[in-house]
């Protein structure tokens, strides 16, 4: 983690400050956003992610971000209760029906070169 | 941003209370429906909050706070068929048994485990009563079909002998048996599932388990599965013998449930709405009009220095009556060890014969006579005739009562046999006899053509006078056929049949 980050961290983490928050009941009124990536991000990857979904929604917001290596590439977002996949993974089930043919269609064109009539 | 190809409501752990998952999403989730975590552990919706959602966990997974769940598909029920007979399955109706997993046919139906009562126009008068096979309850306290009698007593007592002896005498009868053992410990099951194995009562049966390391929810649930089957075969205008034990362990179950969530307990901690989810699951049960029963035992254990307890008190107040178990009786070697004073049916005696009615308030006009006099015969002065008969005839029917293992009897016989004090045959005759001959005379019934015939014809007899006027002309078959008490080499060999008491080593 950055040093500023754990600077911050360090002044900020106090026990009453910490219980101020559990109090507060402003807290209760800002929302969560859930992202859920196929990798690792760095740091900065997810300071900038947070910056700009604060920015497109507009408001306070908490960020947790997950690993899910599932989802092969790309994300998934939960926010209000609802899972919006973006993923390489669910990209790949829309098009299951396609890619399975496709690959039916190479086996039998290899099965058809190796066979002895050819 | 692109558009979403896939898009499904979620729900993220807040917080986990013991078995009980808040969960923050889910917005157009409903009570009942089921969902999954990420690492495969299975709930149901079991409450909606203005922040979050209730969920009731059945598996043992770790839930951690931050887990996401999703729905899992459908509300909680279970898919049931006639592959069901003969199968241990768990609440949710996975088997548990050695056998392979149960298959889906297109015959089977997924059940709703939650369902409401028939109202009062879709229900029959209860006429026909269920023969248990056992003397004591056909005669004393009938059953019938569509009635809920609560069997309750004290450890060690003997209950469930007796449940098991009910559902061997279904056998060929056509009524089909659910067991639902609730919070049971494992050894306890596989003894049950062993009996009913070996006596060749499966195809007949099935067995509805939460064990006791089950989670709370999951032995919740077991007796509205064991109810959704038992409807299941009931609409199919099948009687069916539903047992629930122990109602208990449901109610100390529930009451966990309730103080982890939060809710207010009442009497005993128990949570305000405790009668309410019994009753709503034993009204399931009765007599419908479109054919079918469904015969409820509910099963509790209590202790007898504590009969006001909560919850048996409730189910007293939500069944047709109780059968009350002794521990002492069973130690005596009365078997079943039902106190008949203090048990009770208010629905059974409508359904047997005039001549059945009678003979049962005779005995227990004897047993109760009986039972006076022998406070009067401890101080030792000398007896009337009339008294010695009473307390006599007690000890022969308190023999009469006691069912020897693997002898269902018939209605017929049982009103037979029970005639047999009132006779000159047992005529101030010591109880040692009918003890030493209680096979020999059920033989000679079997055997003999007039004693056959009597006992074939008995409901044909006006009155119990006229059944005692018949057995007194056929005295002198009864005694031919019986053993005199100077012939003991053969009473020792039918000593062996009779009952031992619990905990005899033989």
């Amino acid at each position: 983690m950055s040093s500023l980050t754990n600077k911050i961290i360090s002044e900020n983490f106090t026990r009453e400050k910490a219980l101020a928050v559990l109090n507060d009941k402003e807290i209760e009124k800002v929302r969560e956003l859930v992202i859920c990536s196929a990798f690792p991000l760095s740091t900065e990857t997810t300071e900038n992610l947070c910056r700009k979904a604060r920015k497109l929604f507009n408001q306070e917001l908490f960020i947790d971000v997950k690993v899910d290596p599932g989802l092969i590439g790309g994300a998934a977002l939960v926010w209000k209760g609802r899972y919006r996949d973006y993923s390489l993974k669910a990209k790949f089930e829309e098009k299951q029906d396609i890619l399975t043919g496709i690959y039916d269609q190479f086996i039998q064109d290899r099965r058809s070169w190796l066979s002895p009539e050819h | 941003m692109t558009n979403s190809s896939k898009t499904e409501e979620v729900g993220l752990v807040r917080s986990i209370r013991g078995k009980i998952a808040l969960v923050d999403g889910f917005p157009t989730i409903k009570v009942g429906e089921l969902v999954m975590g990420e690492n495969g552990a299975k709930g149901y919706i079991a409450g909606l909050f203005p922040n979050w959602v209730e969920v009731y966990l059945l598996t043992d997974e770790d839930v951690e706070p931050g887990q996401m769940f999703k729905k899992s598909g459908g509300f909680l029920g279970i898919k049931a068929g006639d592959n069901l007979l003969g199968r241990v399955i768990n609440p949710l109706g996975e088997s548990l048994d050695e056998q392979p997993a149960l298959k889906d046919s297109p015959k089977d139906e997924k059940i709703p485990l939650e369902e409401n009562a028939l109202g009062i126009s879709k229900r029959r008068y209860i006429k026909e009563q269920f023969e248990t096979g056992i003397t004591v309850i056909d005669t004393l306290f009938p059953l019938g079909k569509g009635q809920r009698e609560l069997v309750i007593g004290e450890s060690r007592a003997g209950k469930t002998g007796f449940l098991l002896d009910i559902i061997a005498n279904q056998k060929g009868s056509g009524v089909i048996c659910v067991f639902a053992m609730i919070g049971k410990p494992l050894s306890e099951v596989r003894d049950i599932y062993k009996q009913i194995k070996d006596k060749g009562l499966l195809e007949h049966s099935i067995l509805v388990v939460s064990t006791s390391d089950d989670t709370a929810p999951m032995s919740y649930l077991a007796p509205q599965t064991a109810f959704a089957i038992a409807d299941f075969f009931r609409k199919k205008g099948r009687d069916v013998l539903l047992i629930l034990d122990d109602m208990g362990i449901h109610a100390r179950n529930y009451r966990e449930l309730s103080l982890v969530s939060g809710r207010a307990p009442g009497r005993e901690s128990y949570p305000g709405d405790i009668f309410y989810q019994h009753a709503r699951l034993l009204e399931r049960a009765g007599c419908f009009a479109d054919g079918g029963s469904i015969t409820a035992l509910p099963v509790i254990e209590l202790s007898l220095s504590d009969f006001q307890a909560f919850i048996p008190t409730n189910l007293m107040g939500m069944t047709d009556g109780h059968l009350l178990f002794r521990s002492d009786l069973a130690q005596q070697g009365q078997t079943p060890a039902v106190d008949i004073s203090l048990s009770v049916t208010r629905v059974g005696s409508q359904t047997q014969q005039r001549l059945q009615n009678a003979m049962s308030m005779k005995i227990k006009e004897t047993l109760a006579r009986g039972k006076q006099f022998e406070l009067v015969s401890s101080f030792g002065t000398e007896l009337p005739e009339e008294t010695k008969l009473i307390l006599i005839q007690k000890g022969q029917i308190e023999e009469l009562l006691i069912q020897r293992p693997g002898r269902p009897l018939s209605l017929e016989m049982q009103t037979v046999l029970l005639a047999l004090p009132f006779t000159q045959f047992l005529k101030n005759k010591d109880r040692t006899l009918v003890k030493n001959n209680y096979l020999a005379i059920l033989d000679l019934f079997e055997k003999d053509s007039t004693l056959k015939k009597i006992r074939d014809e008995v409901f044909k007899n006006k009155n119990i006078e006229e059944l005692i006027g018949l057995l007194d002309g056929a005295k002198d078959k009864l005694e031919a056929g019986t053993i005199l008490p100077e012939n003991t080499k053969k009473e020792e060999i039918e000593e062996e049949d009779r009952p031992q008491p619990i905990g005899t080593k033989k």
